[in-house]
């Protein structure tokens, strides 16, 4: 399964204040706040993490299909400048990270099809458009389920084996694998 | 004199002050006026509320300041409804 999550930074920043009382407490491991601390860019390393973690969500949500919030159990490891891993009781998910000035993107395991929009604010249909191009095909549906889990169907029949859709501010990416 | 006086107040709090004062926090993170507007048990802080996940972290602390209350992991995982935010917050008052 396939997980993805992107950040727009400067709407993080505005969003969300990360130096707030108890904001790194609640959500990150002790080793995580060292990680930050640490950094050379605290703020971009809060938001690395949390899209290392939302990516990780994705896929155990997929699997387990139950929401739940707890963060702090995602255990997340700072490999290199993209690399990480995302720890959750017995699984260990690879995470690939993009960070460029405006927005930061987690990937974990490969498929073959993903789009990342950039600086657009992309609507649905615009998705479901580059989906029937890319596909060939002609009326494409996302739909997601009880848990909020998107999947793609063609004419109502699905066709999507694991489908993971990312969208914050004026970002948005697309995963998926067909069945 | 004075905290007794309020832990009063929060010990009888009604459902419906528990839903106006939990209204009140999640205001600035809402995303949906209309689902806010129609704010009810029923509602989801994610799917309907369209509250951002990193800001979900600041309902909770939010809701920690408001009623003097510490939410705990097992807690937070659930948190993800006017429902069982008020399950929670309610269950923490008549522990503390």
């Amino acid at each position: 399964m396939i997980g993805n999550d992107i950040i727009d930074l400067s709407l993080a920043k505005t969003q969300s204040n990360w130096q707030r009382k108890g904001f790194l407490e609640k959500q990150f491991t002790l080793k995580e706040q060292k990680n930050i601390q640490e950094s050379e860019n605290p703020f971009e390393m809060v938001w690395r993490l949390w899209s290392m973690k939302e990516a990780a969500y994705k896929i155990v949500v997929q699997q387990q299909q139950r929401r739940f919030f707890a963060p702090q159990k995602f255990e997340c490891e700072i490999i290199s400048e993209t690399e990480g891993k995302v720890i959750l009781e017995n699984q260990i998910f690879d995470t690939v990270t993009t960070t460029s000035r405006k927005y930061i993107y987690t990937s974990i395991n490969k498929s073959e099809y993903q789009k990342v929009w950039k600086e657009e604010s992309i609507n649905k249909e615009a998705m479901l458009l580059w989906i029937e191009k890319t596909l060939e095909i002609s009326s494409a549906k996302i739909k997601k389920n009880a848990y909020g889990v998107p999947n793609i169907y063609n004419k109502s029949r699905r066709i999507s084996e694991s489908c993971t859709i990312t969208h914050h501010g004026d970002y948005s990416g697309i995963k998926f694998t067909l069945t | 004199m004075d905290v007794l006086f309020l832990g009063d107040i929060t010990d009888n709090m009604t459902q419906e002050e528990l839903i106006t004062s939990l209204k009140k926090i999640v205001k600035p993170y809402i995303q949906d006026e209309e689902a806010f507007e129609n704010l009810s048990e029923e509602t989801d802080f994610i799917n309907d509320l369209k509250i951002n996940s990193a800001n979900l972290v600041d309902v909770i602390l939010d809701v920690e300041d408001e009623f003097d209350i510490e939410i705990d992991n097992d807690s937070m995982e659930k948190m993800l409804s006017v429902k069982a935010a008020i399950e929670i917050i309610e269950t923490k008052l008549a522990a503390s």
